[in-house]
């Protein structure tokens, strides 16, 4: 559905260099602390940036090339971008009607009823909630076959979070080929959302593997020196010292529950994987 | 288009009261004379809607609004019409207004109601000018560099029709000549602002 290949965007102190490849019909979350290129990625796929090297395909498209007919396909919700604050519900609705063919103004309507969201206020007095509802709704009112999502639960309490991924439940469960491209520097938000995961640091993919796969086969272990010195680290990715020992992030951590029975298994999800990722060697 | 269109129509219905301020202050001015009338108005409806770039800029909107399905080229190409559409609408309740008022004070004077139909391509050109200055430099730099270029503009459009007036005689000619440049202006600034947006990085 997308490929980027050996994209490449230098800014002032910071360069991006990456290649993806995201499925169709998948669940792919891009995880990264602030700053690390998540946004730059959705620029660079919709065009809103230049590349200093590589090429992105969408929808086996050159990206700069994407006709308006593939536009209307994509659902984009932005970080820091959205329609202007002082129109209201009814003007957008206007605005999307015009916009896409296939705009589902009864969807729309009935969502906005059950997220009680006011026609009539300008968006500039909607709280952070509502603002991300109306966001992703926008998106997904008019069958788009790919949805391009940076942050999209950025600053939410939970309710509000789980009421945004339980649309994306529903958008994945109409259609087998409905594609998501969703990122967050919140990895909880997407860890049994996403069907795999690309983790980014300082413009670079760190990290790249099936959810299951992180979530069940990658673990930290806790070790002492000396058993840090005996053992084997064939699965061993990512080590950090610490006082009591080592801290490991280990791609296999079955196999030194079952052999190393006094090295300390700690629980924790792609938040901890992302944290030896980045800071162990 | 359609979307874009429809989003600048929305904006436009926001300034409903300014509208109206602007319709009374275009009925006093007929006490001036009906070419002032449909000055003001062709020109206000103009900057109106060159006004629309500033919104489209407002809360960092831009990124968003060019991921609906246009291309770069169709925003620019949108504001074009857009502007000349308002203009037009602008110049054609001037007209109507001056006329109205001629009826009911009795002092028809059509003559200067056909006039005052150069004023409608000026008005066009001179706002979009506007255009590939917005899009280049933010809201305030470009108020700045618009008045200086309004400035060359003016200027120059005064030595070229003095030279143009030595040199034809025809008043025909004349309008021909002027005709030409300005469509060839205004093709040039639809040709710059296309790059400008095209090479913009957001």
């Amino acid at each position: 559905m997308i490929r980027l290949n050996n994209v490449e965007k230098k800014y002032h102190g910071f360069d991006l260099k990456v290649s993806m490849n995201i499925k169709k019909g998948s669940i792919t979350g891009l995880i990264g602390k602030n700053g690390a290129g998540k946004s730059t990625i959705y620029k660079a796929i919709l065009n809103l940036i230049k590349l200093d090297g590589g090429d992105i395909k969408v929808f086996d498209q050159d990206a700069k090339q994407l006709s308006n007919e593939d536009k209307a396909k994509i659902g984009v919700i932005l970080a820091d971008s959205f329609f202007g604050s002082y129109l209201n519900i009814k003007d957008i609705r206007n605005i999307l009607r015009a916009s896409y063919e296939e705009f589902d103004e009864d969807y729309f309507n009935e969502k906005v009823k059950q997220f009680g969201l006011p026609v009539d206020k300008a968006i500039k007095d909607f709280s952070f909630g509502m603002r991300a509802k109306l966001k992703m709704l926008c998106a997904l009112s008019h069958n788009a076959k790919l949805l391009l999502l940076d942050e999209p639960t950025l600053g939410l309490d939970v309710i509000a979070r789980e009421e945004i991924l339980e649309m994306l439940r529903e958008y994945m469960a109409k259609d087998e080929d409905n594609t998501i491209l969703i990122s967050s520097h919140i990895a909880s938000d997407l860890e049994h959302l996403c069907d795999e995961i690309f983790m980014i640091d300082d413009g670079r993919i760190i990290l790249h593997e099936d959810s299951d796969v992180l979530l069940s086969n990658y673990g930290i272990i806790k070790v002492s020196d000396e058993l840090y010195a005996s053992m084997d680290l064939r699965a061993l990715i990512k080590t950090k010292k610490e006082d009591y020992g080592y801290m490991l992030l280990v791609s296999d951590k079955q196999y030194y529950i079952d052999n190393y029975k006094d090295c300390v298994v700690e629980q924790g999800g792609i938040d901890n994987i992302i944290y030896m990722m980045v800071k162990g060697e | 288009m359609k979307g874009l269109f429809r989003k600048d129509l929305e904006i436009i219905l926001k300034s409903k009261n300014t509208l109206l301020v602007m319709v009374l202050i275009c009925i006093c001015m007929n006490q001036i004379s009906s070419y002032t009338t449909i000055m003001f108005m062709t020109y206000m409806a103009a900057i109106t809607a060159i006004g629309t770039l500033s919104y489209d800029d407002f809360d960092n909107g831009m990124p968003f609004i060019l991921c609906l399905p246009c291309t770069k080229k169709d925003y620019v190409k949108e504001k074009f019409i857009f502007v000349f559409a308002l203009s037009l609408f602008g110049y054609l309740f001037g007209v109507i207004a001056s006329i109205v008022i001629m009826l009911v004070t009795k002092k028809l004077d059509l003559l200067t109601v056909f006039e005052s139909v150069i004023l409608l391509p000026i008005a066009y050109v001179l706002s979009c000018i506007q255009i590939p200055l917005r899009l280049k430099f933010p809201q305030e730099k470009s108020r700045m560099v618009n008045i200086i270029c309004m400035i060359v503009v003016m200027t120059l459009s005064g030595i070229i029709y003095g030279i143009i007036e030595e040199a034809l005689a025809s008043p025909l000619l004349i309008a021909l000549v002027i005709t030409a440049i300005m469509l060839a202006a205004l093709y040039l600034l639809y040709t710059v602002s296309i790059k400008i947006l095209e090479n913009k990085e957001f």
